[in-house]
């Protein structure tokens, strides 16, 4: 059964709808940078009780059309985006800032349109930043995951300022096993991406990440967890460059029990080398420590 | 002053340079951030005052005619004078035919954002008037030949140590250490003598009432005061959008400013003028005159600019704008920095010439968080950024490369067969290492960051392979 | 008002109405309008409903931020005592500057030598405060021919005597007050909250930056009896 060709919805309405149907909208980060993001996040919203599904027929949110102010282009982009997610109950986004876009922003692209509105209305109820929705729709948490790190949380703008997600991240990861979180100076502080702005205003970017990499130093955590992958990069990034040692990977990653292979920038060999170095050996010269 | 936002990008690798700025930036807005929370905290009523703020703001926008025809009348009554200047020009033509009737020789200064708007130091320097700064900031500033970098300390980019070799140099009775309390009491030494000998005094205004005419000053030093009264002349230059309706509003918006500001309850010294010397006072001005400037105010009260007249001036947006906290505020090229800057600047000179502000933003929304009066300040930069797309203003290059990118993601075909190429060859590039320290046309980003290497297959490649391997298992 | 002033206004009033897509209005709709945005200005004032206002006035003219030191004393005779004191205390010589107000200059201030004008360099003036507000810790002067607006500006060291029982709560109290006295307003109304400062120089907070560095608040007699 192939459901890309199934643009009407004809088959899921036949399903008896025990599940909620939910599509993910992968983002264009995501879909090109890490994909491991986006099947930890069908893994997790399956686990939920969910049926998920990718319609192929999407690309990006169109915020850097917003953002740069060619409205032309974003109304159309997020057009695309409606009519492809038409079938589905839920809408689910692993990005604060796409997730922010289509259900926040896009609306003011829709102001002197009545009838396209009403159904941006619909769409706009139903998205939700995945965090938030396993939380705060779903009600869920994750169980018998296990992740052995300090871990430092960045909350991203758009997903804290314009979606309220906050303490969602905080109470899915406190029931990973193994997991201790250690603040962050300067949580609430933007990375500097920016999106076009990092593209746009390079070295005033990198001032910011600088600032942000001296507070995750500062941390003493092992690890930097976020939920938006162009966060995500920025900082990682820069502490690759800078030679830190922190894992950066999604929280999805990580709460779906998918973070045991390299984090952002890391490769299997930067892996091999530090677990040789972190490993304390006993006499015979194993490793003692159990792996996660 | 002079403008240079159109150099904003030099202006930011100039500022980058300057290790001592991130020094006196950090050490300042740490500080204003910490204090504005703590005393937010104290104020659990806070939520609501600033919604009052903003709907007595609006109220009065949308009223401002007649507020201003009712402050006139009060100003006047109270034996003050009123003049209007719709342009710089015509406020500073204003003010010294004021200086001229009195044969002005010195006048003494409270800082005004309003006064750096007109033009006023200039102004006075051409017609061969001595200016004196009173506000410790701006008297920093004016011996050292800067611009403000700050609408509040407009000497934020100085560290106490430039300011105690500036005022070795500069002061009559130079201050004995470099400790901030000795360079306090030097600059106080300094000044003392200036406010008696002035012949004419001008301030700015923080908020005008309309019920009573009256002009309020809200600051820290005492300088208003000794500026205002000594003198046999106050000029007052205050722009239109700073009226409220009555003394009980204002109160609302007492309340709201030094906290936004400052990290306190209240000034020192908030001072009600309400008309010249009356009868049988021993101390007072002979004349008390108000010039209400527009310089393009009424443009913004036309469209979507509208609730940025609401700025009651705190900088708190600055404080907590991390692009302000990298650069300064002096990269911004105009009077005013940070995020309201970013919105006034193209505002009150043009759009074209000032096209880096509004967009050197991240769009993070801390400003419109820590805004008292809720101005949606990231709104209404991408909405300026919308106006620079409709006149063409966008740099060509960028908006041919968003026209390509759009193009491609409204096809989601040529997208797919694109990224595909573009996710392969970093793959390539990257080898085994997981990351890409130098990637051609990335340039801005790799300078500083490394790119994280993708995994070589887009997710949606993935996906399809993992579909298609489902259904020939035999599940749908 | 010249003919550049006329001009302009007729602009701006112009361009105002035109910006709002409308001719002059209603003054009765717009006061109607103005009121209904303060229906109940207590939801915005800060609470402190454990505290008088001598204890709460007290509490701020004393904190840190406003690093004023307090005496209470029963009548004004006791208040003379109280600021021959202060001069003993910080080892001042006993002359002062005084507003020619009444109220002061009727007083026996016996071994304090008084002069009724002011200089930018006087150490010590006393003044008697209009007013004062317990939210802030503020105290109002008003300018008026017996108390000239620089006695409050120019001193090294500000002692002023305030009734306790024109401590009021809040600062919209004292509005009150003016509205029911015919709402005259003087050329200045200085509310006045601590010494003299300023955080120009990296945000640390300095005092005595042109007006007084020292501020010394005498509290005389009993608290009002209904509290407002």
């Amino acid at each position: 059964m192939n459901s890309d060709n199934d643009a009407l919805g004809f088959e899921a309405y036949k399903k008896p709808r025990v599940k909620p149907r939910v599509g993910l909208f992968v983002t264009c980060l995501v879909d090109a940078m890490r994909p491991s993001i986006g099947f930890a996040s069908i893994k997790l919203l399956e686990d939920a009780g969910c049926q998920v599904e990718v319609p192929s027929l999407q690309t990006c949110c169109g915020q850097p059309a917003f953002n740069s102010g060619a409205d032309d282009y974003a109304r159309a982009i997020v057009s695309q985006v409606i009519d492809a997610f038409e079938a589905f109950d839920y809408v689910v986004v692993p990005s604060g800032s796409c997730a922010g876009m289509l259900k926040v922003h896009a609306a003011e692209l829709f102001v002197d349109d009545p009838q396209r509105m009403a159904g941006y209305a619909v769409f706009s109820q139903k998205t939700f930043e995945i965090m938030s929705f396993l939380r705060d729709v779903i009600g869920y948490q994750p169980e018998g995951v296990r992740y052995d790190g300090v871990v430092a949380y960045h909350d991203a703008c758009a997903g804290l300022r314009e979606l309220d997600i906050h303490d969602q991240p905080r109470a899915l990861l406190d029931g990973v096993e193994g997991l201790s979180r250690v603040p962050l100076e300067g949580d609430n502080v933007c990375c500097g991406f920016g999106g076009t702005f990092c593209v746009k205003y390079p070295d005033i970017s990198n001032e910011i990440v600088e600032d942000k990499a001296r507070c995750i130093a500062r941390s003493g955590a092992d690890t930097l967890l976020a939920g938006d992958l162009g966060c995500l990069m920025n900082m990682a990034g820069k502490l690759s460059r800078e030679g830190q040692s922190v894992k950066v990977f999604h929280t999805i990653e990580v709460l779906a029990g998918m973070a045991n292979g390299p984090g952002i920038c890391q490769s299997a060999g930067d892996m091999r080398s530090e677990e040789a170095s972190a490993l304390p050996t006993d006499a015979a010269g194993s490793s003692t420590k159990a792996r996660s | 002053m002079r403008q240079t936002s159109d150099k904003f990008k030099a202006n930011v690798t100039a500022a980058l340079q300057r290790p001592n700025l991130r020094v006196a930036l950090n050490r300042t807005t740490t500080l204003l951030q910490t204090r504005r929370a703590g005393v937010i905290a104290d104020f659990p009523e806070y939520e609501e005052v600033r919604d009052a703020g903003q709907r007595i703001k609006d109220h009065t926008l949308e009223n401002l005619d007649h507020y201003l025809v009712e402050f006139e009348k009060n100003a006047i009554a109270s034996g003050a004078k009123v003049h209007w200047a719709s342009t710089p020009k015509e406020a500073t033509d204003t003010i010294l035919e004021i200086c001229k009737a009195h044969d002005a020789k010195s006048v003494t200064r409270v800082k005004s954002m309003l006064g750096e708007e007109i033009g006023i130091g200039e102004a006075l320097a051409a017609n061969g008037i001595e200016r004196v700064e009173t506000d410790l900031a701006e008297h920093i500033i004016q011996l050292a030949g800067d611009p403000p970098s700050h609408i509040v300390m407009p000497a934020m980019h100085k560290t106490h140590e430039d300011v105690a070799e500036l005022f070795r140099r500069k002061h009559a009775e130079p201050p004995e250490s470099d400790d901030v309390g000795e360079l306090v009491e030097s600059a106080r030494r300094e000044l003392r003598p200036k406010y008696v000998s002035a012949d004419i005094g001008i301030s700015g205004a923080n908020f005008i009432v309309a019920d009573t005419g009256s002009v309020v000053t809200v600051t820290n030093e005492g300088n208003a005061e000794l500026t205002t009264a000594p003198p046999r002349v106050h000029i007052v230059n205050v722009g239109i959008e700073k009226l409220v309706p009555t003394t009980e509003h204002c109160s609302v918006f007492i309340r709201l400013l030094a906290r936004a500001a400052l990290g306190t309850e209240i000034t020192q010294y908030t001072t009600f003028h309400n008309g010249p010397k009356r009868l049988g006072d021993l101390d007072g001005p002979e004349e008390m005159h108000i010039v209400l400037v527009d310089n393009r105010r009424t443009e913004m009260l036309a469209d979507f600019l509208r609730p940025m007249l609401r700025c009651i001036r705190c900088g708190a947006c600055m404080n907590h704008c991390p692009v302000y906290g990298a650069i300064g505020g002096h990269a911004y090229g105009g009077v005013y920095p940070g995020p309201m800057g970013s919105v006034l600047t193209p505002a009150m000179t043009s759009l074209k010439q000032a096209g880096d502000l509004p967009n050197a933003c991240t769009l993070n929304g801390r400003c419109k968080e820590v805004c008292p009066v809720n101005i949606p300040l990231p709104d209404l930069m991408r909405r300026l950024r919308e106006k620079q797309w409709r006149e063409n203003l966008t740099p060509r290059s960028f908006r041919f490369g968003l026209g390509v990118w759009a193009f491609a993601v409204r096809r989601p075909w040529l997208y797919r067969l694109g990224s595909r190429v573009g996710v392969g060859v970093m793959r390539l590039l990257a080898g085994r290492r997981g990351r890409l320290s130098i990637l051609p046309g990335a340039g801005g980003w790799t300078r500083h960051r490394n790119l994280p290497a993708p995994e070589g297959a887009t997710f949606m490649q993935q996906y399809k392979r993992v579909k298609r391997g489902a259904r020939g298992n035999g599940e749908a | 008002m010249s003919d550049r002033s006329n001009e302009a206004r007729a602009a701006i009033l112009g361009r105002i109405r035109s910006a709002l897509g409308r001719g002059p209005l209603d003054a009765e709709r717009i006061v109607r309008e103005r009121q209904a945005l303060l229906p109940s200005v207590e939801t915005l004032q800060p609470k402190f409903d454990d505290l008088s206002n001598r204890q709460r006035f007290i509490a701020r003219a004393t904190s840190e931020r406003l690093t004023a030191t307090v005496d209470e004393v029963s009548d004004m005779p006791s208040a003379v005592t109280a600021v021959y004191r202060y001069l003993q205390r910080l080892k001042l010589e006993t002359r002062i500057a005084l507003p020619p107000m009444p109220r002061l200059r009727d007083l026996d201030w016996s071994d304090i030598e008084v002069h009724h004008d002011i200089t930018p360099n006087e150490p010590v003036a006393v003044g008697l405060a209009d007013y004062a507000i317990a939210e802030t810790g503020t105290l109002v002067f008003t300018s008026r021919p017996e108390s000239p607006t620089l006695f409050n500006y120019m001193p090294l060291h500000h002692v002023i005597l305030v009734e306790a029982a024109t401590i009021l709560r809040y600062m919209e109290d004292y509005w009150g007050i003016v509205r029911r006295q015919g709402n005259v307003h003087p050329r200045n109304t200085n509310f006045i909250t601590g010494t003299s400062g300023t955080a120009d120089i990296e945000a640390k907070n300095i005092r005595g930056a042109h007006g007084p560095r020292y501020m010394h608040i005498v509290i005389v007699g009993e608290d009002a009896r209904v509290e407002s």
